[in-house]
């Protein structure tokens, strides 16, 4: 790469932000949908520290495979089945920064809602009951990674370049070193494929209870418990209204 | 060869905080599968750093993503079709609702 | 480019099979048309690359260890000649098939099945390599069953499709083994590879005659010779095109043309010529006897192509492939036009028995007169094609022995027997004739039953002076006029004795209606084929099982063996015993010095009793508290780890990235401190 220090320096600064700050839009934003959004930006980060790195067939199928693929089943998956942050959210007033990132607090009309209707507001959050303790620890895994690589000895490493072509050797290797592990994944492809359609389709005895895909109907789904950690769930009361997603028929 | 090694390694460690906090602290059955997404991120930005400074010759580490994202993209199918057939059945992906396997 | 126009030989009718395939049943007669299509290209396509032979394009399939598996067709003039017949008589069937299917729903996949059946036959004539080769053969098996079973609502239907498939499958074990064999052998699945090596002596005697036994075994299937005949008479359940096509033209022709590709084998291997030549000749006897009983008109001619190919094979047996390929030609010509006019009495009339026709010469002007023609090859009268070919067969029978040459002559006579009682029943005003309503057939299967028999009629004496360049054999001796004086005589008494009994009597069995055992002899002989192989499957079995017992018995032997021992061991016990009670009585005196020796013993028994019952006690109190204690610590402890499944993925995954945290964490002091 014949980019100078500071062009390639601030690409990688550039690329990095995004990678992280996708990665924590993800994870902390209330809208589901708006955290797949989050996901896909994160992923054009890590492409484009792929190309920094000069893995540009990589940086491709990065693009390619997760964005265009995985994503996208990630999304069509939100839609079906949650209320993707929209009609919830949209009737409540939050503040710009509450609104973009959702950090999971309660805005405040939410909570004169839980007081007005003695509703527990708990079960509208994103995040389990050990949010605190997935905190520490993902904190105390990074804050440790990253030490653990600042107190490292020097890693061997080498300065010639990798060829331009990469990407022809990169099949040339597929298709002779690693030709087991191609026609593997292949194999395993074709099973998840049988698989996954399998299971998600329609039951064959519909008439059985629960066997059919009730958002096809008219009648509200049955209402879902609200207290997370009782060890035994008495009925609850009203669930609030939630518009259920359309029908995404069988 | 501006940028050390150890600042790609820097980058995919928080990402793979990240990801950790995402699988333990989401509630929803999909944004956990997110989370795993940006694990494997994480580990894949790792393998390439490390193929470009310490080994550039051997491609074996971009073959080895190509496996891994394959694999990655086969367990969410299989992921989301279950989390399809949850839904169905009971309405809700949220992980803390299903509390069958107790005792 | 000789290699593209090779390719598409076989080709343009899969192709055309998938796209009719493709277009499902809006096509409706553009099917039919597809399908006569794709005959064309194959017929003009062959016509381009005369001359060219020989031809090959082979592709390495697979090289492993040291077997080369090879893939591809050959074209020398034995595959063109045969190649240029199957897509003619093709041609000819399918342009009928498009008026005989015209008011049937399901036409788009019979002509897709036809067109595929056809794709499969050329490549079965065009293939160079075994594999090619065989699984030719099994499509066309299989567009076979499938064909049979067009109809398959109606009763008895898929059982003979079913029956035509299974029994044909018999044949194939044995060409499956044989090839298999080669591929041994050889170390490859080239055909002209292990032509030239059997031409040049590479393999052992006792290995060529098995050989050649295993591919026999493959024709007789799919020819329908003794045993394995069974399935064809049933098959006429199919549509007519197809008995034409198939059932005398083409797929029972299969198994002659492998025996004709093979024949460098056969040459040399004279005693499997003996058995073909018995096998050939009996089946030929046997099924031109059961053509003069049937009492349906399909029937007739079903008999007669097994009669036929069994003069074919017997042709073979006597070392004379020229003939035999000639009769193979002429054969599916005159048989397939006689198929036609069948058909067209059936579509017409609606009716096959012989009992319920008659008089339909008026009416089905071109069916006659096809039927009259063809009917005439058949039995061998001049100048029709039959003679010709007939002629050369009769040729090197007589070379082998008069009688065999009388032998061929009887079966010429029943040949014209049968022939024209079927005829004469089905067109002829023979008295108490019902005479059943008849239209008249669509144009383009008039047409085709024109063309078929203009054929008939003269590719006979075209071909008979020329064959013998278009093959690779060498010609048979020649025939004396006398001989063929006899050959056109019989023949003509055959006819005339046929329509003689026709015009008396009806249609009912020319010679008597005790041949009908045969029929019956016949079908038992394949069933009992089937039962032979069942049997040997089953009497593998009961070794196998008869071992597993001899492995138990030995076992129980064993057994048996060690409870001897212990015996023994208590006889010897028994006799210590006595030898005990001997010595008691010597010890009965020291007894009393035992007494002695009691009273310390039972004070040291009491103090031992009391010390147990302390040692009880305290077992009781502490240690079995004690233990107590302990199973209900591990009981809580077992209850407070109960609490960890919680049954939530969350705390799941929490407790996962703890541990591994942890771990990591120790390693690294590990580490740290090392």
């Amino acid at each position: 790469m014949t980019l100078s220090a500071w062009a390639q320096w601030s690409a990688f600064i550039i690329f990095a932000i995004i990678s992280i700050a996708g990665a924590l839009g993800m994870a902390t934003t209330m809208s589901m949908f708006r955290s797949g959004i989050f996901l896909m930006g994160s992923f054009f980060g890590v492409a484009g520290l792929f190309i920094l790195l000069l893995a540009d067939l990589l940086a491709l199928l990065q693009v390619m495979m997760y964005i265009g693929g995985m994503l996208v089943m990630i999304l069509f998956m939100v839609m079906f089945s949650h209320d993707p942050g929209g009609s919830m959210m949209a009737g409540m007033k939050m503040s710009p920064i509450e609104n973009f990132f959702s950090l999971g607090i309660p805005p405040e009309e939410m909570e004169e809602m839980e007081e007005m209707e003695e509703m527990d507001m708990s079960g509208m959050s994103m995040t389990t009951p050990v949010k605190m303790h997935a905190a520490v620890i993902g904190l105390i895994t990074g804050i440790g990674l990253v030490a653990l690589l600042l107190l490292r000895p020097v890693w061997p490493v080498v300065s010639t370049l990798p060829a331009p072509d990469s990407a022809r050797k990169v099949g040339t290797l597929l298709m002779s070193k690693y030709m087991m592990a191609f026609e593997g994944a292949g194999l395993l492809i074709l099973i998840g494929i049988f698989g996954a359609v399998l299971m998600a389709r329609a039951g064959r005895f519909a008439e059985k209870p629960g066997r059919d895909a009730r958002v096809a109907h008219e009648d509200p789904p049955a209402p879902i418990d609200r207290k997370p950690l009782a060890p035994d769930h008495p009925p609850v009361g009203e669930v609030p209204e939630m518009e259920v997603p359309e029908a995404h028929g069988d | 060869m501006a940028i050390p090694l150890t600042a790609y390694l820097i980058v995919a460690a928080v990402l793979f905080a990240i990801g950790v906090y995402a699988v333990m602290a989401q509630r929803s059955a999909v944004m956990i599968l997110m989370g795993i997404e940006v694990l494997l991120n994480a580990v894949g930005l790792n393998i390439v750093a490390f193929w470009r400074y310490v080994g550039p010759g051997d491609y074996s580490a971009q073959i080895f993503l190509i496996i891994i994202v394959t694999v990655g993209a086969v367990e969410m199918g299989i992921g989301l079709a279950i989390m399809m057939l949850l839904y169905r059945n009971r309405q809700s992906v949220q992980v803390d609702m299903f509390k069958d396997l107790n005792g | 480019m000789n290699g593209y126009l090779l390719i598409t030989v076989p080709a343009a009718p899969m192709i055309a099979a998938i796209l009719i395939l493709a277009g499902g049943r809006r096509l409706g007669n553009a099917a039919g048309i597809t399908a006569v299509l794709a005959n064309a290209v194959s017929l003009v396509s062959l016509l381009f690359l005369y001359g060219a032979f020989p031809l090959s394009i082979a592709a390495d399939w697979g090289i492993s260890g040291g077997y080369r598996l090879t893939a591809g067709l050959w074209l020398d003039r034995l595959s063109f000649f045969t190649a240029v017949f199957v897509s003619a008589v093709g041609f000819f069937v399918n342009l009928y098939a498009v008026g005989y299917m015209a008011e049937d729903d399901g036409k788009s996949r019979f002509f897709a099945e036809m067109a595929f059946f056809t794709g499969a036959m050329l490549t079965l004539v065009l293939a160079g390599s075994f594999i090619i080769l065989f699984a030719a053969w099994e499509w066309v098996g299989l567009a076979s069953f499938l064909l049979i079973g067009f109809w398959y609502r109606k009763t008895g239907v898929p059982a003979a499709a079913k029956n035509a498939f299974l029994i044909t499958r018999l044949g194939d074990t044995g060409f499956f083994i044989g090839w298999l064999w080669v591929l041994g052998l050889t170390g490859t699945t080239d055909i002209s590879v292990f032509l030239e090596t059997v031409k040049a002596g590479g393999i052992g005697y006792g290995i060529l005659i098995l050989l050649a036994l295993l591919f026999f075994l493959g024709a007789v299937g799919k020819s329908a010779q003794l045993p394995l005949s069974a399935w064809l008479p049933p098959a006429m359940a199919g549509p007519s095109p197809v008995s034409a096509l198939i059932h005398s033209a083409t797929m029972v022709a299969a198994g002659v043309y492998l025996l004709l590709r093979l024949y460098p084998l056969y040459h040399s291997a004279p005693l499997v010529r003996d058995i073909i030549f018995w096998i050939g000749g009996g089946t030929a006897l046997f099924a031109a006897l059961s053509a003069t009983v049937q009492a349906d008109l399909k029937r007739v001619l079903a008999w007669s192509t097994i009669s036929q190919l069994g003069e074919m094979i017997f042709a073979i047996g006597l070392g004379a492939p020229l003939a035999a390929f000639f009769h193979l030609v002429v054969h599916g010509v005159f048989k397939a036009a006689l198929f036609l006019a069948a058909g067209a009495v059936e579509h017409a009339a609606g009716v096959r028995e012989l009992a319920r026709l008659g008089g339909l010469s008026r009416k089905l002007p071109v069916a006659a007169g096809t039927f009259a023609v063809a009917g005439l090859a058949l039995a061998g009268v001049p100048p029709f094609s039959g003679f010709f070919s007939e002629d050369k067969i009769l040729a090197d029978a007589v070379a082998r022995g008069t009688g065999t040459g009388i032998y061929l002559l009887v079966i010429v006579f029943l040949a014209g027997v049968y022939i024209s009682r079927a005829g004469a029943a089905a067109f002829g005003s023979w008295p108490g004739a019902p005479a059943p309503p008849a239209e008249k057939p669509e144009r383009s299967m008039q047409a085709a039953m024109i063309g078929l028999a203009v054929f008939a009629a003269g590719v006979g004496w075209a071909l008979s002076g020329t064959v013998k360049h278009l093959v690779p054999f060498e010609s048979g001796p020649h025939l004396e006029l006398g001989w063929k004086i006899a050959a056109s005589l019989i023949a003509l008494s055959g006819i005339a004795f046929g329509v003689f009994r026709v015009y008396r009597s009806g249609p009912v069995p020319a010679l008597g209606g005790g041949w009908k055992v045969l029929e019956r002899g016949l079908n038992g002989v394949t069933r009992g084929a089937g039962e032979l192989f069942q049997g040997a499957a089953v009497a593998a079995d009961y070794i196998e099982r008869g071992l597993d017992a001899g492995a138990l018995i030995v076992g129980r032997v064993f057994g048996m063996a060690a409870g001897a021992v212990n015996s023994v061991e208590y006889g010897v016990d028994t006799g210590a015993i006595a030898m005990k009670r001997g010595f008691g009585l010597a010890a009965a005196a020291c007894d009393i010095l035992d007494i002695g020796f009691d009273r310390a013993a039972r004070t040291l028994a009491r103090a031992t009793v009391l010390a147990a019952d302390g040692s009880d006690r305290l077992e009781r109190s502490g240690f079995s508290r004690g233990g107590d204690r302990l199973a209900m610590l591990l009981g809580m402890g077992g209850s407070g780890l109960r609490r960890l499944q919680t049954g939530r993925l969350y705390l799941y995954t929490l407790g996962l990235f703890v541990w591994g945290f942890l771990v990591v964490g120790f390693g690294f002091i590990v580490w740290v401190v090392m």
